[in-house]
């Protein structure tokens, strides 16, 4: 029961209390008095009547006498007037019946007034003959006593409503504050930490909304704090202490990552930057020009990388960086190449450095088979020549059939996805996701395959023409033909329960429509919606967070969730997870190296996960590919893991 | 109201015998008036006071079961012996009706009060209430307004007046020397009069004459 009922009931039972109380006293006591009165009346009408009849009964003029009567009668203010003889025997006797207008009977009935009655001798000279009774008629007394209980009630009835109506605006006005406090409980279990400014004047109410103000910008604090901890766990295991770029053990975990996921990355360039001869320039002009040197280097890279959709950038040692840009054709190598090398003549340290001979930089191809190791080779191959060819030079190699190697270019590409598209040689498989430790099953990765009709290559992977439908435009067209029949899977299968992480495309979230064609599916399958995440690469949604947002909503409302994978590619801060109502984080294959021989690595794995879960956010590992690694995460709290070790993509058909 | 003179007292020397007989009897009432009372009054109106009031009380209860003419000579007789004054010699007021208690202490009394003291002390002797009528009336010899006690032997009769300005009791019409005017209840009449004197009066029922005393001690006492 509220507060404001309680008040009302309260009320109503103590103004309740109070009228009948008073109703009482005061019709009682107002009887009382109204039947003094009535005696009164009678007994004087009894002595006045008896002594002028006396006068009369004595020359035995019994008409006289009821003349006299009826005089006193007719004036209305009598029930009764009777006269005896002596003996007892009735001379005369008028009687009134007692009506009352504007009182209404049950009034009457209920309230009897008690007319007594006035006695009085009619005497004969000495002799007793006989006696007059009278009766006062009530009526006077009645309308006098309906009156006062009339306009007691009203007074009650009016003050009651006044004090009632009163009482719930106050009581309104001062528990307004209450709601807000629920709204601000509610906010802070969604991950948001707001602070009401406006206090209420009630003390009580006071020092709740204070405390709650407390509780929440302490918890902000907990949380940033925490946040910040992450974060310098992340820089001390995977960042360059100096650049803040990504560091050597990082960068190679990420490079290894990456060419052992062909659903992800089918080809690519990596090119290694040297600055020449760092450490001389060190000496000669101090290492202040040198740092600076380094962050003018950074930036350049930096603004370079910026423009590639995927690529990792990182600082391997001192005058050393690496930079692999995923999906990049040979052609498009060069033209980084150029760039780069444009870019580093223009660098002018300290205008005592060289200006044309800042450093040089070798390119390799990677197309989809060397190993890593055979990469690195070339590259640094790729390099010694370049730094023969002299200042700012550069040098892209490439295996040796991957120029012969059928490679389509853009408009190829896209008459194949049409047509494959209009062909329905569309088909998906699925990689199971498991939990950790009990590795129960938490659900299956939707990943997109083309069948081509092409024997060399009959089933392309997503990693093969995903990058290129993006470019071209055409990845809604993918994500929304994928979707179409993970819902019909899902319907054909209504039976078990089992979850399909299916992946968008941020260009996909970007496009027109989409968002409003994915709505209308999942509405028209209900049951179906609800056993679906969509993920989106973590480094594509911070880049449109309000779209975002708005999937998570429309989405939502079906029934379905919402996931980040690749999580931590960028570097970015935690603060948008706040806002970000994600089911889970799948955690970047690169933060998985050595964390069974790296403390630092298992260290910032457990702060994301703290943090994670403080948000309600699961965490699950990508690329589990070694026994070491599983069994590595059994300690660090993390809820999932899917990798090579953990299970393969496979047909649908061929999962039971 | 104001009456004619009174007659000199006839049977005092037996009563004094009577109460000084049952003085030693009687040293707290139990029918009402407690030792304080007495005293109160003995302080006040000295000791002879106290005696009437013992004869009084004494006279009451010897002739409870008396017969009615013999009750009505004795007590006709007891009052008469108090000394007639007008109110406004006695108590300084006009119209004050005196309770027997007073009436007796101050050994002094005017018509009404002898009325009235003669009403009380025959209800208590246990006279039905509708044979006793105080009765207003005009004295021809005085020319004034007067008020005696009418003794009815049953409704009808013509009733036995006992008055202060004689001794005898008479049958009404014997009395030319009275006009009766109007005639009234005793207990009404002595209600109706506490009333306009501001006292608290219950409702019906037979006024207790110890009572009046006792509330108007109370109220002096203290």
């Amino acid at each position: 029961m509220t507060l404001s009922r309680q008040l009302v009931m309260l009320l109503t039972a103590l103004l309740l209390l109070v009228f009948a109380g008073t109703f009482l006293i005061t019709v009682q006591n107002a009887r009382t008095y109204l039947e003094l009165q009535l005696e009164s009346h009678a007994q004087d009408a009894a002595t006045s009547l008896g002594l002028s009849v006396s006068r009369r009964i004595v020359d035995d003029d019994l008409a006289m006498a009821t003349s006299m009567v009826d005089a006193i009668f007719d004036r209305g203010y009598y029930q009764i007037i009777r006269i005896e003889n002596i003996q007892g025997g009735v001379l005369i006797n008028r009687e009134l019946s007692v009506q009352v207008e504007d009182v209404p009977a049950w009034f009457i009935e209920h309230l009897p007034l008690k007319a007594p009655k006035g006695e009085a001798l009619i005497m004969a000279g000495w002799r007793q003959a006989g006696r007059v009774l009278v009766q006062s008629h009530p009526g006077f007394a009645y309308r006098q006593l309906w009156e006062n209980v009339t306009e007691v009630f009203g007074w009650f009835v009016v003050s009651a409503l006044l004090v009632m109506g009163l009482g719930l605006a106050l009581l309104r006005r001062v528990l307004s504050p209450l709601k807000e406090i629920e709204w601000q409980a509610d906010a802070i279990c969604n991950r948001e930490f707001p602070i009401l400014e406006k206090l209420p004047h009630t003390r009580d109410l006071r020092r709740i909304v204070e405390a709650m103000n407390r509780l929440s910008t302490k918890l902000r604090m907990m949380l940033t704090e925490h946040e910040d901890l992450a974060a310098k766990l992340r820089k001390q295991a995977h960042q360059h202490p100096v650049s803040g770029l990504a560091n050597k053990l990082y960068f190679m975990a990420a490079l290894k990552n990456r060419m052992t996921s062909p659903e992800v990355c089918s080809h690519a360039v990596l090119a290694l930057i040297q600055l020449r001869d760092l450490k001389g320039y060190n000496h000669k002009h101090g290492y202040a020009a040198g740092d600076e040197l380094l962050r003018q280097t950074v930036t350049l890279l930096r603004d370079i990388a910026v423009d590639i959709p995927r690529h990792t950038l990182g600082h391997l040692s001192g005058g050393d960086f690496a930079l692999l840009a995923e999906d990049y054709s040979i052609a498009e190598g060069e033209a980084l190449g150029q760039r780069i090398a444009e870019a580093l003549a223009g660098l002018n340290g300290d205008k005592t450095m060289r200006p044309s001979d800042n450093g040089h930089l070798g390119i390799v191809y990677y197309d989809g088979t060397q190993e890593v190791s055979q990469l690195l080779i070339e590259a640094d191959k790729a390099l010694r020549c370049a730094q023969s060819k002299g200042a700012n030079g550069w040098a892209l190699f490439a295996p040796e059939d991957a120029g012969e190697k059928a490679v389509r270019g853009a408009s190829e590409w896209r008459s194949f996805i049409q047509q494959a598209l209009a062909d329905n040689r569309v088909t998906l498989h699925l990689q199971p996701v498991y939990s950790c430790p009990e590795k129960s099953l938490l659900h299956y990765e939707v990943l997109v395959r083309l069948i081509s009709n092409d024997d060399a290559e009959p089933l392309l992977v997503a990693g093969a023409f995903m990058p290129m439908a993006e470019s071209l435009g055409l990845s809604s067209e993918i994500d929304k033909a994928v979707i179409a029949q993970a819902l019909q899977l899902l319907e054909k299968h209504t039976g078990q329960s089992f979850r399909l992480a299916i992946n968008i495309s941020p260009s996909s979230l970007q496009s027109e429509g989409f968002l409003d064609w994915l709505e209308g599916e999942l509405w028209r399958h209900r049951q179906a919606a609800k056993q679906i995440t969509f993920e989106l690469p973590e480094y594509g949604a911070v880049t449109m967070l309000e779209r975002v947002h708005e999937l998570i909503k429309r989405t939502g409302s079906c029934g379905s969730q919402v996931a980040l994978d690749h999580f931590g590619r960028g570097f970015s801060s935690f603060a948008y997870l706040h806002s970000l109502k994600i089911s889970y984080l799948k955690v970047d294959g690169g933060y998985l190296s050595q964390i069974d021989k790296n403390p630092d690595h298992r260290f910032f794995i457990q702060a994301l996960t703290d943090i994670a879960h403080g948000l309600d956010i699961e965490v699950i590992a990508e690329a589990v590919e070694s026994e070491i690694t599983w069994h590595s995460l059994q300690s660090l709290h993390v809820d999932g893991a899917q990798g090579y070790y953990l299970g393969r993509p496979e047909p649908y058909n061929d999962i039971a | 109201m104001v009456c004619g003179s009174a007659r000199k007292m006839q049977l005092l020397p037996l009563l004094l015998l009577l109460s000084l007989f049952f003085l030693s009897m009687v040293i707290a009432d139990s029918s009402g008036i407690s030792p304080k009372a007495m005293a109160w009054v003995v302080d006040r109106y000295g000791t002879s006071a106290k005696s009437r009031i013992l004869g009084w009380q004494d006279l009451i209860a010897r002739n409870q079961g008396l017969d009615e003419q013999s009750q009505l000579e004795l007590v006709n007789d007891f009052f008469n012996q108090v000394r007639y004054s007008t109110d406004d010699e006695i108590w300084g007021k006009t119209d004050y009706w005196a309770t027997p208690v007073e009436m007796l202490s101050i050994n002094a009394a005017d018509c009404e009060d002898y009325s009235i003291a003669k009403y009380f002390t025959l209800r208590e002797m246990g006279m039905p209430i509708e044979k006793l009528r105080i009765t207003y009336v005009k004295s021809l010899e005085l020319d004034q307004a007067h008020m005696v006690l009418a003794y009815y032997e049953h409704p009808d009769a013509e009733p036995l007046v006992l008055d202060n300005l004689t001794d005898r009791i008479e049958v009404a019409t014997q009395r030319q020397d009275l006009v009766p005017v109007y005639s009234f209840n005793g207990d009404g009449l002595w209600l109706a009069k506490s009333r306009g004197r501001g006292r608290r009066v219950g409702g019906s029922g037979r006024i207790s004459l110890w009572q009046d005393l006792i509330a108007k001690m109370a109220s002096e006492v203290e």
